[in-house]
């Protein structure tokens, strides 16, 4: 088991599944800043006068890092960004889980209408789960410096 | 090592933060910095004309009696809790429902009036609703800030199913 979590083929596959699915996150965000808006607003977690700034720069935050961790650049510290992030979006989830608010999570933009709910825990869990292994042991298979 | 790891995360993010917001100057999607919410304003009983910036709101003795009288409610969530209990008549139009959006809002009738409401007063689906109805000419719309939760809390006539 442990040698398989340090084979690199299977980091490799780790790293451009999260790598893939951050770039799609935040692709679709960007398409549609407004609504991402509006999913933010409705955590009602934030202050008002951050959540178009928050809107703005988060889905280009998950486009270049998904980038750089796809071509195999600065994976561990890439990796870390991302983890920081979905400890962050658990969080949110289960506060909105736990007040009783039933919205969309806003996760993919608009392109994936989910709600926040058990499900979209566990896929953050898995990711974040495929983000630690990246961020100890990195992945230089197939990157730009290889 | 450790230094140069947390080089590379700065650079990242301040380089992300500025291409974001030089994106959001020129995108045509462009969003404000903050947000502007609109004003609520609860339509008194005189009459008084409510200027048109603002969102006409009614409690629920108001909407009761414009219910009574044949107003049509629009429920601004979406299909899966319209289906579950609607204010009975209530027409659903939810925020990002693709296909029917457009249909749905070309069958009212603008010069009619409109009562809009979503789940409760911690919604703002109705809220937007309204904006975006009376951007395109509805002339008599109300957003119903109880909304669904107090409607069926006072035992209202409701509705059950998705729309025909």
């Amino acid at each position: 088991m442990s040698r398989m979590l340090h084979n690199e083929y299977f980091l490799l596959i780790l790293r451009l599944t999260v790598a893939s699915v951050f770039i799609f996150a935040g692709i679709e965000k960007i398409a549609d800043p407004s609504s991402f808006s509006v999913s933010i607003d409705n955590y009602r977690l934030f202050p008002d006068f951050s959540i178009n700034m928050v809107a703005i720069f988060l889905p280009w935050l998950e486009v270049f890092a998904g980038i750089l961790m796809l071509f195999g650049i600065s994976v561990k510290e890439t990796a870390l960004v991302f983890n920081f992030l979905l400890i962050l979006f658990i969080a949110i989830v289960i506060s909105a889980l736990a007040r009783g608010l039933n919205i969309d999570c806003g996760c993919f933009g608009t392109a994936a209408a989910q709600k926040v709910g058990l499900t979209k825990i566990i896929e953050n869990i898995l990711l974040l789960s495929a983000g630690i292994l990246l961020q100890i042991n990195g992945s230089s298979k197939l990157s730009v410096k290889e | 090592m450790k230094e140069k790891k947390f080089k590379t995360i700065f650079i990242l993010v301040i380089f992300s933060a500025l291409f974001s917001f030089a994106y959001n100057n020129f995108s045509k999607n462009s969003i404000p910095l903050t947000i502007e919410r609109p004003e609520i304003v609860f339509e008194n009983e005189a009459g008084k004309k409510i200027s048109s910036d603002k969102i006409k709101a009614v409690k629920f003795t108001k909407a009761e009696k414009l219910f009574n009288l044949g107003v049509v409610f629009i429920d601004a969530r979406d299909k899966w809790d319209f289906s579950d209990g609607h204010i009975k008549g209530s027409v659903n139009i939810p925020e990002y429902d693709s296909d029917s959006y457009e249909e749905d809002i070309k069958k009212l009738d603008k010069s009619d009036s409109y009562i809009i409401y979503c789940g409760g007063d911690d919604c703002d689906t109705s809220v937007r609703l309204y904006q975006k109805l009376a951007k395109m000419g509805f002339e008599d719309l109300y957003v119903y800030i109880g909304g669904w939760t107090e409607w069926k809390n006072n035992n209202m006539p409701i509705d059950k199913g998705t729309k025909k």
